[in-house]
């Protein structure tokens, strides 16, 4: 009875607490710097906190712990690390069994993963899987005691450098339906409980930023409505960026579904209902990914996720699917799952080249000597704003290191125009009205173009001379589908020479809304049907060009410009000369009610 | 012709045509009470013919099939459960203002249908450790939600009041209040129930601040007597336990117009009714029955009884119950204490009936349909700036929720549609089947009153709007989980799981986790609890009144966080004004009477005077801009949420109009003061109920259209003097005897 329990229990605890704790993508991001730039990785868009090394890791390279921000730079010597913890772990477990399948797979396993290293293996995936295989070898000690100490020992780290919670509970899994039960069930089970709880303490708090209501961070994914957890913590508004999501995952998966369909004629009997088991989960995480998003939506792995409380961020992780494969190969001593394990390694290792990766600008010595200065606590924020539902937006409008430090500095005297201060030059068979532009009423608007949204429609501004424009606003007041579907903005001193002369140009492809920033600093979309963009230099001529397809016209209701006297002023200082952060507090930079749009590429 | 195919023995054919005629059964369902066939999603509507063509084919169709396969009682659970396969893929699930709301809820219907599928053969009792637990998360995810915060939706503040004055003063009511517009005649606890909940809970009232429990009762309303009134009423009515935990289940999740009134309208009194209905025809029901009935049991029917009747129109929903008492007689005049409970209850209930109906205006009330203009949404101008600028002050406020419409069947089975469209299908895709499972006279009674509570509900707005009937719907959702339990419970009596028992044991629990996602505030029910602003104008109120009283300018429905600001005198400790203090007003109404605003600045200062108002607050833009200009007059003192307060510079100073003294104190019931003047007139309201302790007159005097003071006169000089109502026995007597009444 107790071992049925346990059979039945611990998949759904477990399954419950991979969700449940959901510590594990939170650790799946990570700053780096190549080449003088920095970058940022993140398997998912939902990857929340920056990664950081198990206590082990982060003592030998930084003497303290947790340390994620002094890693910067120290990537090869972490990889190099981890892959020879891996690998001892895994010659250890070898030598414990001396069974040839193991052998083999893993000894195939690590030469590929040897290729992969000299490639460019990330730092998260071997960090979180690295402590794996000593997990095995505890387990399959003969000594119990021993084991047992060990056992806790290999899963805390495991748990610390991935914040996978779950992964230490498949052995007490494994071991129920196994042949081999040892140590006990229930002693394993409870050292597990144990890391948890020392481990949990260090799993960093992770709260949704204060996007506003009408905010967002994420493309439209065409179901209507805003699809949150019924009773579980939501965000106000849509985080998980789906189509990322399905890229990152779509690989794995597939590689997994290969995996199955070739293991599956030479599984014997005792490993049918594995198959089916692992078969089942695959073909709901494929479902998942390649239905439309209405569909996937009622899939059971979106459901589960909605009803488990705190689960609604993370999704199924590779490294997941993968560690749970990699126990299965390493205590199930069976011949289906091994091939699985193999694959699905290096399909982990290879989802990295669907990771997401972000540049964030040069990262010089300057750069790195602030970075170890105490201003630099201010800016620790910066990872946590660039690791958040933000990372989205970032990428989009390519904001750099600097874009995120900076605040306008610089006040000018400031003034909001008349219709006199500026004409309008149009595309044909746009209904201009420079009145109803200004009149005050969301219901009165011009239509720009003939009618539709075809690519190629424009409207340019061109102030008056002695005017700069700093902001300009565009709203399509009532008219909420009427907003361009992608935009292309160029600064220029005039309207007819805008296009030729090498001037500022900025696309916007699609166009998910402005720039805006929340109290804390983090960069969301706002709403689409207001064009709100601030030159980084002020300008007299802006021309906005829609490049997109709509049934819908492009129609502008309201439109406000503010502009300054022609003076030139910078109003993104830079990093250096002007941080912007003040070294006394360790309050992420204030609110920018400014847009700004990224440097030209 | 040889139907034998179609015999009872379990043959297949049989179980096909069963299966196909519950399937058309299902569409003529959906068709009728969905108002169109659609498929997923509700803008893909199915036009293949006319609605009436495909109406009266599939009566045809159906009526065919039934009657060639004769289904037994037993039968038709499993027959009607294939509406919920046709449920789950048409468009009805995507409707706005469901319970179920869709697309994604197919997910968690999915989910639990597959967990039940795979746990088949424990459910007999995790199926009932499932409930139970699943109230207890209704408890736990409603107390999330609050964060200790006291909820704030509309009506919820003005209970929160009432429930106060109750405990104060119970059971001196009505009872003249001067902490309200000068002076008010407190006498709303008759027609809005809420003695119901206050005597419900009165240890837990009288022991704790209700400030502290309101969250509570709420809660033990709406997850603890719901569901236990239910389940004993299935078990008198002879459902099995698990029959009752799912009609328990089923009466908690029935609908979210449900929740609409208990949450975001706060109706406690019929909310409280409501809870007891089920209970009520169930005690009902067992005066009908050979078993006699005991003493105790006769108390307890008699209890709760009247609970549910001191919601004046709970009775209407007892109509039916009533009748069949009338027809069987016989059966009643057996049991030894049916006409001792009967005189009990009326011993109790004329009283107050005789006592509300007097100092009411409740005649004029149920005829007031034919003067009442169409509905007209009544906000702020924060919410409907463009209401107000239609403002038009000449105008009385006679408008309801719904207007007088001629009586159609059309039109009834539209409201029977929208109370459909927001209910758990279980409810009543079950309870047809529930009824004919059930035998005797608790069929009788159940199938009557749920046709009754339907009919009422369905035609009953057009007939008479200011009685919203509608609700009767909701109270026909919740009766009709008892039937449907019974249903359901015979159709999860299986070895092995079934897809149709499947996919409604994941309706069941989706039902659940969506009344868990209306608590948590993700359902197109808002509902508000108690925000900072609250406080922020309380504390304003207290620093700043200075001895005079506070007015809110323009119309406050529900712009004190969210609910009624008839709390505030009581939070405050100050005499306030506003336009209302409860929601007795469905159109903008101005605070400052029109003979006062016809006169412009003059006649608001006028008024101001009159009333002796030291304190404005302001929040609309345009009374904010108002005081704004007038600097010489008011001062900007503070700002709490959207309320600007504002303190004038100059004010009387004074609660008399004539003559001189003081004012000791001002409560909820009764004004004391002292006269330094044989007589004198109070800025206080006048009531012909009124009567002032250590005077020998008391009279009105008339100022305006709006104002009459009160004069005292031949007082004792230099001694305490208390402003009050008479007692209610008086108030009866000035009603009845001396025909001097309200």
């Amino acid at each position: 009875m107790l071992y049925k329990i346990f059979a039945l229990g611990l998949p759904s605890l477990c399954l419950l607490l991979t969700y449940a704790l959901a510590g594990e993508l939170r650790y799946t991001s990570a700053l780096s710097i190549h080449s003088g730039q920095l970058h940022g990785i993140s398997f998912f868009s939902n990857a929340f906190s920056p990664w950081s090394a198990d206590p082990i890791t982060s003592l030998v390279f930084s003497g303290s712990y947790p340390a994620s921000e002094v890693m910067l730079g120290k990537e090869k010597y972490l990889s190099s690390f981890f892959f020879l913890v891996a690998a001892l772990g895994l010659g250890a477990r070898a030598a414990l069994e001396r069974q040839s399948p193991i052998l083999f797979g893993l000894v195939g396993g690590l030469l590929l993963s040897a290729l992969q290293i000299y490639l460019g293996i990330d730092v998260v995936t071997i960090g979180a899987l690295c402590w794996i295989p000593w997990v095995l070898f505890a387990v399959s000690l003969r000594e119990e005691r021993i084991g047992l100490t060990l056992s806790c020992l290999f899963i805390y780290l495991s748990i610390a450098s991935s914040g996978t919670a779950i992964l230490p509970l498949m052995p007490a899994l494994f071991l129920a339906t196994s042949k081999i039960v040892r140590p006990s069930v229930s002693v394993l089970a409870l050292a597990t409980v144990l890391s948890l709880a020392v481990a949990l303490p260090f799993v960093p708090d992770w709260t949704v930023p204060n996007y506003p209501g009408d905010g967002h961070v994420v493309s439209d994914d065409g179901v209507p409505g805003i699809v949150r957890p019924l009773t579980s913590e939501a965000s106000p508004v849509p985080i998980i960026n789906r189509t990322s999501e399905r890229s990152t995952l779509f690989f794995p998966t597939f590689l997994l579904a290969i995996a199955l369909v070739l293991t599956i004629p030479i599984g014997k009997g005792e490993d049918r209902p594995l198959i089916l088991a692992i078969g089942t989960l695959t073909l709901i995480t494929f479902f998942d990914l390649t239905l439309s998003e209405d569909l996937a939506l009622i899939n059971p792995l979106q459901t589960y996720r909605r009803v488990i409380p705190e689960a609604f961020a993370p999704s199924i992780s590779t490294i997941m699917s993968c560690g749970i494969l990699l126990l299965i190969a390493g205590l199930r001593n069976s011949s289906t799952s091994l091939p699985i394990a193999a694959v699905i390694l290096l399909g982990s290792i290879f989802h990295g080249f669907q990771s997401n990766y972000l540049s964030l600008g040069s990262f010089t010595d300057k750069h790195s000597d602030k970075l170890a200065s105490d201003a630099f606590k201010a800016s620790s924020n910066i990872q946590r704003i660039i690791f958040s539902p933000s990372f989205s937006v970032i990428r989009q409008y390519q904001l750099s290191f600097e874009d995120l430090t900076n605040i306008p500095k610089q006040e000018t005297k400031t003034q909001t125009l008349s219709g006199k201060d500026f004409h309008i030059v149009a595309s044909e068979g746009s209904t201009v009205k420079k009145r109803k532009l200004l009149d005050d009423n969301r219901q009165t608007r011009m239509r720009v173009g003939p009618g539709g949204q075809r690519g190629g429609e424009f409207f340019c501004v061109e102030l008056n001379e002695s005017l700069r424009a700093v902001e300009i606003r565009l709203s399509t007041g009532v008219y909420f589908s009427d907003f361009p579907r992608a935009l292309r903005v160029t600064e220029g001193d005039n309207c007819e020479s805008i296009r030729s002369a090498k001037n500022a140009v900025h696309t916007f492809k699609p166009w998910e809304g402005s720039l805006l920033f929340t109290t804390d600093g983090f960069p969301y979309f706002g709403r689409q049907a207001v064009v709100q963009l601030r030159p980084r230099n002020p300008t007299r001529a802006v021309l906005f060009e829609q490049l997109g397809k709509s049934p819908y016209d492009w129609s502008i209701a309201e439109m406000q410009i503010t502009a300054t006297e022609n003076t030139a002023t910078n109003f993104l200082p830079s990093f250096l000369e002007d941080s912007g952060i003040d070294s006394s507090s360790s309050e992420a930079p204030q609110q920018l009610s400014s847009t700004p749009y990224p440097a030209p590429h | 012709m040889n139907f034998h195919f179609l015999n009872r023995n379990g043959d297949l054919a049989r179980r096909v045509v069963v299966a196909s005629s519950g399937a058309l059964i299902g569409l003529l369902l959906l068709l009728l009470l969905g108002g169109e066939l659609s498929f997923w999603n509700f803008t893909n509507a199915l036009q293949l013919a006319s609605r009436s063509t495909i109406i009266i084919l599939l009566l045809f169709t159906s009526g065919v099939t039934l009657f060639f396969t004769r289904p037994t009682s037993k039968e038709l659970p499993e027959l009607l459960a294939a509406t919920l396969l046709l449920l789950f893929f048409s468009g009805w699930l995507t409707r706005p203002f469901g319970l179920l709301q869709g697309p994604s809820i197919r997910g968690e219907i999915l989910l639990f249908a597959l967990l039940a599928t795979l746990t088949w053969k424990w459910q007999r009792w995790l199926l009932p450790t499932a409930l139970f637990i699943c109230h207890g998360l209704l408890f736990l995810w409603f107390f999330q939600s609050a964060d200790g915060r006291m909820l704030f939706s509309d009506d919820n503040p003005t209970f929160f009041y009432r429930l106060l004055l109750l405990k104060e003063h119970f059971p001196n009511i009505p009872f003249y209040n001067p902490l309200w517009n000068g002076g008010i005649d407190a006498r709303d606890f008759f027609a809005t129930g809420v003695l119901n909940t206050f005597l419900l809970f009165s240890p837990l009232i009288y022991t704790f601040e209700v400030h502290s429990i309101y969250n509570l009762l709420v809660a033990l309303l709406l997850f603890g007597v719901v569901p236990l009134s239910t389940f004993a009423a299935s078990r008198i009515f002879g459902l099995s336990s698990r029959g009752g935990l799912l009609a328990s289940i089923l009466a908690t999740s029935s609908s979210l117009l449900w929740y609409r009134w208990a949450l975001q309208f706060g109706t406690m009194g019929f909310v409280t009714s409501t809870a007891l209905l089920p209970l009520t025809l169930a005690l009902g029901y067992r005066y009908f029955e050979h078993e006699r009935i005991s003493a105790l049991q006769a108390l307890a029917t008699i209890t709760v009884v009247s609970l549910y009747l001191l919601w004046s129109p709970a009775g209407i929903a007892c109509i039916p119950l009533i009748f069949l008492g009338v027809i069987f007689i016989r059966k009643l005049l057996r049991q030894r204490w049916w006409i001792p409970s009967v005189l009990l209850l009326i011993c109790i209930h004329l009283p107050w009936i005789s006592l509300f109906w007097s100092v009411s205006t409740v005649g004029n009330f149920l005829v007031s349909e034919e003067e009442r203009s169409s509905y007209v949404a009544a906000y702020s101008e924060e919410t409907r700036p463009e209401v107000e600028e239609k403002e038009v002050e000449l105008q009385k406020p006679k408008a309801y929720k719904h207007k007088k419409e001629e009586i159609s069947l059309k039109n009834a089975l539209k409201h029977l549609q929208e109370a459909l469209h927001s209910a758990q299908p279980l409810v009543w895709v079950f309870a047809i089947s529930g009824i004919l499972l059930l035998s005797g006279m608790a069929r009788l009674i159940l199938a009557s009153t749920l046709i009754w509570l339907l009919a009422v509900g369905s035609f009953g707005p057009m007939i008479k709007p200011q009685l919203e009937f509608d609700r009767f719907l909701v109270m026909a959702l919740l009766v009709g989980s008892i039937p449907a339990g019974k249903a359901l419970s015979l159709l999860f009596n299986t070895e092995h799981p079934r897809l149709l028992a499947s996919l409604a044991i994941g309706f069941l629990f989706a039902g659940v986790w969506s009344v868990g996602g209306l608590l948590k505030n993700r359902s197109v029910v808002p509902i508000h609890y108690q925000p900072e602003e609250v406080q922020e104008v309380v504390q304003l109120t207290k620093e700043h009144a200075k001895g005079g009283r506070v007015l809110f300018s323009g119309f406050v429905l529900h712009d004190f966080g969210g609910g009624h600001i008839a709390p505030l005198p009581v939070l405050s400790q100050q005499p306030i004004i506003a336009s209302n203090p409860v929601h007795k007003l469905w159109r903008y109404q101005q605070v400052f009477p029109k003979e006062f605003m016809q006169k412009g600045d003059s006649g608001i200062d006028e008024y101001l005077d009159l009333m002796n108002v030291s304190l404005v607050f302001a929040h609309e833009r345009k009374w904010r801009e108002y005081f704004r200009k007038r600097e010489d007059l008011f001062t900007e003192i503070g700002r709490a949420g959207k309320f600007v307060a504002f303190e004038r510079k100059y004010f009387p100073h004074s609660y008399f109009f004539k003559g001189s003294g003081e004012i000791i104190n001002q409560s909820t019931n009764e004004v004391k003061f002292q006269l330094s003047s044989p007589s004198a007139v109070l800025r206080f309201q006048y009531f012909p109920f009124l009567e002032v302790d250590g005077c020998e007159t008391i009279r009105p005097v008339p100022i305006s259209a709006s104002i009459t003071f009160t004069a005292v006169s031949s007082c004792k000089a230099d001694e305490p003097l208390s402003l009050h109502s008479v007692s209610p026995y008086k108030r009866w007597k000035l009603a009845y005897i001396s025909k001097g009444g309200s």
